[in-house]
C-alpha cells in the first residue's frame, strides 16, 4: 500500500511545471470564453431560441466534451498517432468530400456535417490531421527538407488536396490557417529559406488570384482595405467591430453592458467575440487575451523545443502554430488589420467543433510535455537525443527510472 | 544530428518571436482604437443607436376678451409614402388618387420617386385618411399633424394672422407672438438595436413637449364683427378701394376692434392675393387731411397763443409760398373763432394759426403726439408717419401741414394722437394682447402704463374736447352723432399723393372721434380710401363711426350721458 501511494506521488511529480501552466492557460481562456459567450449571446439567445442561456448551455456541453477528450488524448502516447496519421488524413478527406456532397448549409457555407445526431465541421478535424501528417512525413525523412522538390509529392499533394477540399466548403480562413501552419512546420523542420521564400510568394500569388476571382471575396477584401467605402454591407462588420472596441475604451462598459451585441455585430459570440470583450472589458480585457495567447505560444514552443523526438517537436510546433495562427487571423480581422475570413478565436469563441478539436490538440501538447525528460526542465539544450528518446519511450520506463533515482 | 536539433530549436524560437510580433501588432492597434481614438468610435456607436423623435407641442389658442375662440390647433391626418415599399405602383396610385381627388399621374410620381420618403397629402380630413387606411397599401404611413384653424374665417384676419404648413407664424399676432404660441417641442430619445427595437436596459428618455401659451386679446369679437360689417358696407356704398377702422379704449390703449379692408380668409389664405395680407391700419401711411387741424389747434392752446374764442377775420383764400390755399367749400371773408376754424374745418384758418405757431413748434407737437414714431402696437410691420425735417420745409409747408397735407401718418398713430386728447392729455400704448396664459395657467398681463406720458395739459385736452364736441354737434361731423351719447370728433378729407408722380389724385375721407366726450370709453378711427360719389369724411366715414360707436357703447354697457338732452331736443 505504501509503495503504491509512493508510486502515485512520484507519477504526479513527473509532470513538468509547463504541463500545468499550459493546462491553466487553457482553462482560463475557456472560462473567459464561457463568460463572454453568456454575456454576448443572451439577448440573441432569448429572441432566437427563447432561452437566454441557450448558447451558454451548448458551449458548456462542448467544453465538458472537449475537456474529457483532452484528458483522454493527453494520456495516449502521441507517438502512437505517427503511424495513424495517414489514416487520420484519409478519414478527414473523406469527411470533407462528404460535406461537399451533402453538408448542412449555414451562413452560406456547407461546413457542417451531421453524424449520429451531432453536427460538426470536418474542416476542424482536417486541421489536426494535416498537422499530424506533416509532422509524421517530415520526421520520417530527415533529409527531406534539404530539397524542396522532394517534398512536393509526400507533403505538397496531400496537403494541397485537403486544403482545396476545405476551401471548397468554402472555408477560406481555415484554408489559410492550414497552409500557414504547414509552412511554419517546414520552417521549423529546417527547410531552406530560399525555398520558403519561393513557396510563400507562390502562395501569396495564388491567394490573390483566389480572392479576386470571386465577387463576395473581392468585396470583403476591398472592404477590409477601406471599410468606409461600403459601410452598409462589405465594410459593415469591420466598422461595427471597431465601434465596439472603441466604445469599450480602456476600462470597458462593464460585463454584460455591450450595446454592439444588439444586432450591430452580426456574430457577437462567435467570430467577433473579441470585439465584445473589447467593448465590455476594454483595453484591459483585450490585453489580457493577447497576453494569454502570448503565454500559450511561449509554452507551446517550449514544449516543442523540449519534445523528446522530432515527431513530437514538429507536432507540438505545428499545434502551437495552428492555434496561434487562428488567434492572429481572428484578432487581425476584428481589429481591421486582416480581411474577415470567418475564423473563430480558439478556445474563446462559441463553436463546438473548433473547441473540441482545439482542446484535443492541446491534449496532444500536454502528452508531449509530459513525455519530456525530467532533466530537460532543468538543463535545456545539452542532453543527447538518444537518452531523450529512450526516456520518452513510455511512461513506464520514466517511472521506473524515477524510482531508481 | 545535434546541429539539426539546434537548428530546429532556433527556428522554433524564431517562430515564437514572429507570432509575438503579430500579437504585439494587434495590441498596438488596440491601443490606437481603444485608447487614442476611442472617443471617435464611441461617438459613432452612440450615434447609430440613439434616435431622437420630436414630439410637437400644440400651438396655443387665441381668444377674444370674452373667451371666444379665434384660433385653435387641431390634429389632422398626414399621409406619407415610403416609395420602395410600394408594390403595383400604378394600381395603388389610381386608388389613392381617387380618394384624394388628385390626378393619378401626380400620385404615381410620388410613389415612384427615388426618395425614401415623400408626403402624399398633409393635414387632410379624417374621412379621407380612414379611406386610405382601408386600402391597406404597404408603404403608406399615417401621422397626426397639428393644423391651425380659424373658426371665424375672415374675422380679424389681419390681427390674428396665419401660420405656414409647419405651424410657424407668418403674419399678424401669429408671428408677433410665435415664441409664446408655438410651445416647446418634446423629445423621445431611445437606444435602439439594429432593427429599431429598444435595447433592454438602454437609454430611454422622454421629455414631454410643452404646449404653447394662449393669447387673450383685447379684441371684442362682436365689436370687431360690427366694425367690419359697417366698414365694408361704406366701402361698398362708395365703391371705395378700401378702408381702416380702429376701435380703442383711449384710456388703456386696449383695441376692441381693428380692421383693414380688403381682407382675406385665414383658413384659405393661400388662395388670397398677398396684397390683401397687409394690415394697412398699421403698415400704410396716408396724408391725414383735416383731422390734423386738431393737432395744430391743440398746439395753439397748449402754447396759449390763442383761446378757443379768439377771433380771426379770414379771407376766402390765402396765398402762401406761391400756393393758393382755398376752403373746401368756397366762401367770402368771414369772422372765425379758433373753435370754428376747427368745427367748420377751415383750411385758410388752419394756415393762419399754423403760421402763428411756426414750424419748430409744429414739428415739436407732431412729434409729441407720436405722429412720427411707432406706437409699438403688438403687430408686425408697423410703419411710421413721415415728416419733412425742418431744413427741408418750404414756405408753404407750414400751411399744408397745419391742415394735414404734405405730411403722413398711420391710422394707428392717428387714433393714438386723438386718444391723448380724449384721455386728458395722456398718451397710451395701443395693444391687442391683454394676457398670455401659459399651459400651467400662469397669466401674464401685458398692460403697462410705463409708456403713458402727459403730452398736453388736461385743460388743453378738455378745451379741445369741447371744440370737437361742437364739430360733431354743429360742424362738419354731424353724421357721427350717437343717440344718447356726447361725441367729440373731427372729420378729414385728404387728397392722396400720387405714388409714381408729383401731384394728387383721389381722396381719403376719414373721421376720428370718441364718446362719451367728457369721459370716453371708446375712440374710433374710420378711413375710407378713394370713395366715389362722395369724398368728405363727414359723409363717408362719420356714419360708420356713429353706428359702430353706438353698438360698441351699448355692448360695453356705457351709461348714456345725454339722455335728458336728447329728450329735450326731441
Amino acid at each position: 500500500m505504501v509503495k503504491k501511494k509512493k508510486k502515485l506521488k512520484k507519477k504526479k511529480q513527473t509532470k513538468p511545471t509547463i504541463y500545468y501552466l499550459l493546462l491553466g492557460i487553457t482553462f482560463i481562456l475557456v472560462l473567459f470564453g464561457i463568460v463572454m459567450i453568456t454575456s454576448s449571446s443572451s439577448s440573441l439567445a432569448l429572441s432566437r431560441q427563447n432561452d437566454s442561456f441557450y448558447y451558454l448551455k451548448r458551449q458548456s456541453l462542448s467544453v465538458a466534451i472537449g475537456l474529457v477528450v483532452m484528458l483522454i488524448v493527453s494520456l495516449i502516447d502521441y507517438r502512437k498517432f505517427k503511424r495513424l496519421s495517414i489514416i487520420f488524413l484519409a478519414l478527414s478527406i473523406s469527411l470533407l468530400s462528404f460535406v461537399i456532397i451533402s453538408g448542412t448549409v449555414i451562413y452560406g457555407s456547407s461546413r457542417w456535417v451531421a453524424l449520429m445526431g451531432i453536427t460538426f465541421q470536418p474542416s476542424e478535424i482536417a486541421k489536426l490531421a494535416v498537422i499530424f501528417f506533416t509532422a509524421s512525413v517530415l520526421s520520417n525523412n530527415k533529409e527531406i527538407t534539404k530539397k524542396i522538390n522532394s517534398l512536393l509529392v509526400p507533403i505538397g499533394l496531400p496537403v494541397l488536396f485537403t486544403s482545396i477540399l476545405v476551401l471548397a466548403q468554402p472555408d477560406l480562413g481555415t484554408t489559410f490557417a492550414i497552409l500557414i501552419t504547414v509552412f511554419f512546420m517546414l520552417f521549423m523542420a529546417g527547410a531552406r529559406i530560399r525555398d520558403l521564400v519561393m513557396l510563400s510568394s507562390a502562395g501569396f500569388a495564388a491567394g490573390m488570384i483566389f480572392i479576386m476571382t470571386a465577387a463576395h471575396r473581392r468585396e470583403r477584401f476591398l472592404a477590409f482595405l477601406d471599410p468606409n467605402s461600403d459601410p452598409k454591407s462589405g465594410g459593415f462588420q469591420i466598422i461595427q467591430s471597431l465601434l465596439a472596441l472603441g466604445s469599450g475604451g480602456v476600462g470597458g462598459v462593464g460585463l454584460g453592458f455591450s450595446r454592439q451585441k444588439f444586432g450591430y455585430l452580426p456574430t457577437p459570440f462567435t467570430d467577433f467575440i473579441f470585439a465584445i470583450i473589447g467593448e465590455e472589458l476594454g483595453l484591459v480585457g483585450t490585453t489580457m487575451i493577447i497576453i494569454l495567447f502570448i503565454i500559450f505560444g511561449f509554452l507551446g514552443i517550449k514544449i516543442a523545443q523540449k519534445a523528446p523526438d522530432r515527431f513530437g517537436q514538429l507536432l507540438a510546433g505545428g499545434i502551437t502554430s495552428m492555434i496561434l495562427v487562428q488567434a492572429i487571423i481572428n484578432l487581425g480581422a476584428v481589429t481591421g488589420m486582416l480581411p474577415i475570413t470567418g475564423i473563430p478565436l480558439p478556445l474563446v469563441s462559441f463553436g463546438g467543433s473548433s473547441l473540441i478539436i482545439t482542446l484535443a490538440s492541446i491534449g496532444v501538447l500536454l502528452n508531449i510535455s509530459s513525455s519530456q525528460k525530467r532533466r530537460a526542465t532543468r538543463k535545456v539544450g545539452i542532453e543527447g537525443s538518444n537518452s531523450r528518446r529512450r526516456d520518452g519511450r513510455s511512461r513506464l520506463s520514466r517511472s521506473s527510472s524515477g524510482r531508481s533515482a | 544530428m545535434n546541429a539539426k536539433k539546434r537548428q530546429t530549436k532556433m527556428r522554433l524560437s524564431l517562430l515564437f518571436y514572429f507570432l509575438l510580433i503579430c500579437l504585439v501588432a494587434v495590441f498596438s492597434k488596440l491601443v490606437k482604437v481603444q485608447a487614442m481614438d476611442a472617443k471617435k468610435y464611441e461617438e459613432m456607436a452612440v450615434g447609430q443607436r440613439i434616435t431622437d423623435h420630436e414630439l410637437t407641442p400644440d400651438r396655443g389658442s387665441i381668444y377674444d376678451r370674452n373667451g371666444e375662440i379665434l384660433a385653435l390647433s387641431t390634429d389632422m391626418d398626414t399621409v406619407f409614402v415610403t416609395p420602395y415599399q410600394i408594390k403595383k405602383k400604378w394600381k395603388s396610385a389610381k386608388k389613392i388618387a381617387a380618394i384624394l381627388g388628385e390626378s393619378t399621374d401626380t400620385i404615381f410620381e410620388k410613389l415612384d420617386s427615388d426618395n425614401g420618403f415623400a408626403y402624399l397629402a398633409r393635414k387632410i380630413d379624417k374621412e379621407k385618411a380612414d379611406k386610405l387606411k382601408e386600402l391597406n397599401i404597404e408603404g403608406l404611413g399615417f401621422v397626426k399633424e397639428s393644423k391651425r384653424q380659424y373658426p371665424l374665417g375672415r374675422l380679424a384676419s389681419h390681427i390674428i394672422g396665419f401660420v405656414g404648413l409647419d405651424n410657424i407664424g407668418l403674419s399678424g399676432l401669429e408671428i408677433q407672438y410665435d415664441n409664446k404660441l408655438k410651445g416647446k417641442p418634446g423629445k423621445v430619445i431611445t437606444e435602439q438595436d439594429i432593427n429599431g427595437y429598444p435595447i433592454p436596459g438602454g437609454k430611454n428618455t422622454f421629455i414631454p413637449s410643452t404646449n404653447g401659451s394662449q393669447l387673450i386679446l383685447t379684441i371684442d369679437k362682436e365689436i370687431q364683427y360690427k366694425a367690419e360689417l359697417e366698414l365694408s358696407a361704406a366701402i361698398e356704398k362708395y365703391e371705395a378701394k378700401g378702408g381702416n377702422i380702429i376701435v380703442m379704449d383711449p384710456k388703456s390703449g386696449e383695441i376692441y376692434a381693428m380692421a383693414s379692408l380688403p381682407d382675406f380668409d385665414l383658413n384659405d389664405f393661400s388662395n388670397s392675393e398677398s396684397e390683401n395680407f397687409r394690415n394697412t391700419a398699421v403698415t400704410d401711411v396716408y396724408e391725414p387731411g383735416s383731422t390734423m387741424k386738431i393737432i395744430t389747434a391743440t398746439a395753439i392752446l397748449e402754447e396759449k397763443l390763442f383761446s378757443p374764442d379768439s377771433k380771426f377775420m379770414l379771407p376766402g383764400s390765402i396765398k402762401i409760398g406761391g400756393w393758393l390755399i382755398k376752403e373746401a367749400h368756397g366762401r367770402g371773408t368771414e369772422e372765425f373763432t379758433l373753435s370754428s376754424i376747427v368745427t367748420r374745418s377751415s383750411n385758410v384758418g388752419a394756415t393762419h394759426i399754423g403760421k402763428v405757431l411756426g414750424k419748430e413748434r409744429m414739428i415739436k407737437y407732431i412729434k409729441r403726439f407720436g405722429l412720427n414714431s411707432p406706437t409699438n402696437i403688438d403687430l408686425p410691420g408697423e410703419s411710421i408717419g413721415s415728416l419733412l425735417s425742418a431744413d427741408l420745409w418750404s414756405k408753404s409747408t407750414i400751411a399744408t401741414v397745419s391742415f394735414g397735407q404734405g405730411t403722413s401718418v398711420t391710422s394707428i398713430e392717428m387714433i393714438r394722437a386723438f386718444s391723448v386728447i380724449a384721455n386728458h392729455g395722456v398718451a397710451v400704448r395701443p395693444h391687442l394682447v391683454d394676457q398670455i396664459v401659459s399651459t400651467r395657467g400662469k397669466r401674464t398681463s401685458l398692460a403697462s402704463e410705463d409708456s403713458n406720458v402727459q403730452v398736453v395739459s388736461p385743460r388743453t385736452a378738455s378745451l379741445m374736447t369741447e371744440i370737437m364736441e361742437d364739430a360733431v354737434g354743429t360742424g362738419t361731423g354731424k353724421n357721427a352723432q350717437i343717440e344718447g351719447y356726447s361725441v367729440a370728433g373731427k372729420t378729414g378729407t385728404a387728397q392722396k399723393p400720387n405714388t409714381d408722380k408729383p401731384g394728387y389724385s383721389g381722396y381719403i375721407g376719414s373721421f376720428i372721434g370718441y364718446a362719451p366726450a367728457k369721459d370716453p370709453a371708446i375712440a374710433i378711427l374710420v378711413t375710407i380710401d378713394e370713395p366715389k360719389g362722395a369724398i368728405y369724411g363727414g359723409v363717408v366715414a362719420a356714419p360708420v363711426f356713429s353706428s359702430v360707436g353706438e353698438f360698441a357703447l351699448q355692448r360695453l354697457k356705457v351709461t348714456p350721458d345725454q339722455v335728458d338732452k336728447g329728450d329735450k331736443q326731441q
